[in-house]
């Protein structure tokens, strides 16, 4: 049976779909089946950084809407083995989805797959709300600023209520996953820390991802930047996804690295 | 209020009003036992005794006992007392209570002593406590009663309490104490990093600078139209 997990932030812009895309993959690349759903209806990115947006002829409000049935609509990674994604449509919008559709959808999927990553849309509407509704599990993605930490508070308080785990009682387990995290800016006071995010938002940290031109450079290739295993970024999320499988390992990426004499005299930054 | 028609000045006015009466209750109707009882008392307290007025009360004893009310009574009087009315479910006790000159009261049932400590409970209403952090967004309003949130108050999010409120992390977001105008209402802290307080309406908001610079234990409340931070 799968495991419904949420990608999400409130604010736009933090990597969501970047994480969904590394975290996914990662999964993938542990032997766990799994799908990835843009729920970003009219906005879809998450194609985009899969490098599958080329072979989109079916979307997710298709098959809500009886147009297409899932397996004619569900991608499967070029790369990875056991990794498939469903995309989300760009002509319609976010009020196409139904919470009956999204939940047949889901169950359906749950018999195939190990991990089912609901990819959200930024905001607190329709589709963020119909992208948690059946997480079991969230992943909440926070860059180190004020606006940010506080819209994560914001969805984590939602996460707490407007799921049907909340209403039936039951906590979803929700981690912290920070991103775009630069500790030289934090040292100067430029950016919040990470023991200032975690005392804030309450919830287990369960990866750091610094900032990085990885990120950028992968997400313009299309190429989920886990499989640049020599990039920082692509090693703290192969961290972040072994934390969430339950490992422990230590945090990395937190402090600033100190050039030596040789690198300062040839290049570096 | 008294009808005074004539313009005279009224004879007299009924008035209800709850006195406080000693009650004696009889576990027994041994009239032998219960005077050697109460000489007992009356040496070891004799002004207590000294006309006092009591209210003789048998619910205690089963009903088919045989109750001579003539003689406790007067044992009673020999003792200090002043009966002036029975208590008790028994008829021919009723009966002989009216024949003496004393007054009848009808039986407190067990189920009236019950919503009699049942209300009291009541009356102090428990304080509503979280134990989650509370979150931007979230407003909680505890009605007619204390707060406890065990843990932080984050930005916008907005707590209030008709009491007072105690949070036990950081309080970064709303407090509003004595949100009905209670003057007394305090507003307690670990950590003071608000957007606004206010108390029983007076309300003060705070830029960063002006947050204490000592990280401890505040307490917010009103003296006259300030607020007392410390």
């Amino acid at each position: 049976m799968a495991r419904v997990v949420v990608i999400t932030s409130g604010k736009g812009g933090v990597g969501k779909t970047t994480s969904c895309a590394s975290i996914g993959t990662a999964l993938a690349m542990q032997g766990f089946r799994t799908v990835l759903i843009d729920f970003d209806v009219g906005l879809r990115n998450l194609d985009l950084v899969m490098g599958c947006e080329r072979r989109v002829v079916y979307d997710l409000i298709n098959v809500l809407s009886g147009e297409a049935n899932l397996s004619q609509a569900l991608i499967k990674d070029k790369r990875v083995d056991g990794l498939y994604m469903l995309p989300a449509s760009q002509t319609r919008d976010k009020d196409a989805l139904t919470t009956e559709g999204v939940e047949q959808i889901i169950n359906e999927l749950k018999d195939d797959f190990d991990y089912i990553l609901c990819d959200s849309p930024a905001g607190i509407e329709r589709g963020a709300i119909m992208a948690m509704y059946f997480a079991e599990a969230a992943v909440v993605v926070t860059n180190p600023e004020v606006s940010s930490v506080r819209d994560s508070d914001r969805i984590i308080g939602l996460l707490d209520s407007r799921t049907r785990m909340a209403e039936e009682g039951k906590p979803v387990s929700a981690q912290l996953l920070i991103t775009r995290y630069d500790p030289e800016r934090v040292e100067h006071a430029d950016m919040m820390s990470v023991q200032d995010i975690e005392e804030i938002l309450a919830i287990p940290l369960v990866g750091v991802v610094p900032e990085s031109d990885a990120v950028l450079r992968a997400s313009n290739k299309g190429t989920p930047v886990v499989h640049d295993k020599e990039s920082d970024a692509g090693q703290a999320y192969l961290d972040t996804t072994a934390r969430f499988l339950g490992e422990e390992r230590p945090m990395r990426f937190l402090e600033v690295e100190r050039k030596g004499f040789l690198s300062r005299m040839f290049g570096g930054r | 209020m008294a009808l005074n028609v004539s313009g005279q000045q009224a004879a007299f006015q009924f008035k209800g009003g709850a006195l406080t009466v000693t009650t004696l209750e009889f576990f027994t109707a041994d009239v032998g036992y219960i005077e050697r009882e109460l000489e007992q008392q009356t040496r070891r307290a004799p002004a207590f005794f000294s006309h006092t007025p009591v209210v003789l009360a048998f619910e205690r004893l089963s009903g088919d006992e045989i109750v001579s009310l003539e003689l406790i009574s007067a044992v009673c009087k020999r003792s200090g007392l002043m009966p002036i009315a029975v208590r008790c479910a028994q008829d021919a006790i009723k009966q002989s209570a009216w024949a003496l000159g004393l007054g009848w009261f009808p039986p407190q049932s067990e189920k009236r002593l019950q919503e009699v400590s049942k209300s009291r409970e009541l009356s102090v209403k428990p304080a509503r406590i979280v134990r989650n952090p509370v979150r931007s967004g979230q407003q909680i309003y505890a009605r007619d009663s204390d707060l406890i949130v065990v843990g932080s108050v984050n930005e916008g999010a907005e707590i209030i309490a008709d009491g007072n409120v105690h949070i036990w992390g950081s309080l970064r977001g709303k407090a509003i104490a004595g949100a009905q105008g209670n003057l007394d209402a305090r507003i307690f802290c670990q950590q003071f990093k608000a957007e606004l307080v206010s108390i029983a309406g007076v309300f003060q908001t705070f830029e960063k600078e002006e947050w204490p610079e000592n990280e401890t234990v505040t307490e917010i409340g009103l003296d006259g139209d300030n607020l007392i931070i410390r």
